[in-house]
């Protein structure tokens, strides 16, 4: 029973932590986002295939070197 | 039969924790305690963010969602458009035809259905974060979303687009309605415009595949993820492959100048190189 309630309270403050972390954020947030602040806008242009052939063999030459950097930046981070 | 079965092996989640479902509902959760909003009604998300983004949208939380609102430029909509798009004033051109709204609306109701079939958990959180989807032609562009205005999609859509477009178009707004979400509760860019403007923050874009700002860069990366996990379950690997190789080199840039992003930020990158990882594993398979 003591267990419970000292895991209860636990989880309630771990909850309220959670909200407080997430109130920050959200205030941030609205400070950075407005009309003349920072603003991530997204339009995206209609043409989807942009790569011809010779743009896209370069980049699958380039894609093979950076897929071998991220393996190592995930091993050296683990 | 042996592809289908691996195919059918490799959905089990997504793993940038952003994308997954239960974590997106605790972000809705925070938003709405934040607002004081309680229960566990669907509307309680669209109500706390409109109150802060949206106040001059008046439409409740429809009983069906998406509602797509057709013509955008003549409705309550119209400055949202506006500010989706990045415009100052709307196009002569920019509501549709009766004629192209026949023709779009059976293509987008069977891109929900494919959305739903491919994503059946996230479809359902989907219906929650972006209840309104508003159509205005903008030549020359297919759609679009804005962090102020959080809850809405943007589509120009033309006669052309197939139903996977569609699809495609709508995934790829909505991952970036789910990175809003997750940077507005638990913070992913804690710099202001002008320190994201600095040359020095650009990022190749797995997207447009330029330099461009590390947020938009960073938007770009999740999304590419998503649409290659999209072409995958939809068997199309060579659409996937397209998009997967220069998501590399976009990733490869963002995760060698981290500075410009919160410990969350960097926590999430991190999930995402083992998601695309493990993409490009699954793609060497099949």
């Amino acid at each position: 029973m003591g267990t419970n309630k000292k895991e209860i309270d636990s989880l309630g403050k771990s909850a309220i932590i959670s909200a407080e972390i997430a109130a920050d954020s959200i205030r941030k947030y609205q400070e950075l986002h407005t009309s003349s602040g920072r603003l991530n806008v997204n339009v995206r242009m209609a043409l989807a295939d942009l790569a011809d052939k010779e743009v896209s063999n370069a980049i699958d030459a380039t894609a093979k070197a950076a897929i071998n950097n991220l393996e190592r930046y995930l091993k050296a981070k683990k | 039969m042996e592809q289908d079965t691996i195919v059918q092996n490799r959905v089990a989640e997504l793993i940038p924790s952003c994308l997954i479902p239960k974590n997106i509902i605790q972000n809705l959760n925070m938003i709405k305690m934040y607002f004081g909003i309680s229960g566990t009604e669907k509307s309680g998300f669209w109500d706390a963010i409109k109150s802060i983004q949206s106040n001059d949208i008046k439409a409740s939380f429809p009983q069906n969602t998406p509602h797509i609102v057709w013509d955008a430029a003549n409705s309550e909509f119209r400055q949202a458009l506006l500010e989706l798009a990045a415009f100052t004033e709307l196009p002569n051109d920019v509501s549709y035809s009766e004629i192209e709204i026949d023709d779009f609306k059976p293509k987008l109701d069977d891109s929900l259905k494919l959305f739903s079939t491919t994503f059946p958990e996230l479809y359902k959180v989907f219906k929650e974060i972006c209840p309104f989807i508003i159509l205005g032609r903008f030549p020359g562009y297919g759609g679009g979303t804005v962090s102020t205005r959080i809850g809405m999609i943007w589509l120009s859509p033309s006669i052309d687009w197939k139903v996977s477009h569609w699809a495609e178009n709508i995934i790829h707004e909505f991952i970036h309605n789910c990175l809003f979400l997750e940077d507005l509760v638990n913070n992913i860019f804690p710099f202001n415009s002008i320190e994201m403007e600095n040359l020095d923050s650009h990022a190749i874009s797995a997207i447009r595949q330029v330099k461009r700002p590390y947020d938009k860069s960073y938007h770009s990366a999740f999304v590419a993820y998503g649409l290659v996990e999209f072409y995958l379950r939809i068997f199309n690997f060579t659409k996937a492959r397209k998009i997967l190789n220069p998501l590399f080199i976009c990733v490869d840039d963002l995760a060698s100048n981290t500075k410009y992003i919160s410990a969350n930020g960097v926590k999430l990158l991190d999930e995402l190189i083992e998601g695309i990882i493990e993409q490009n594993n699954f793609l060497e398979t099949v």
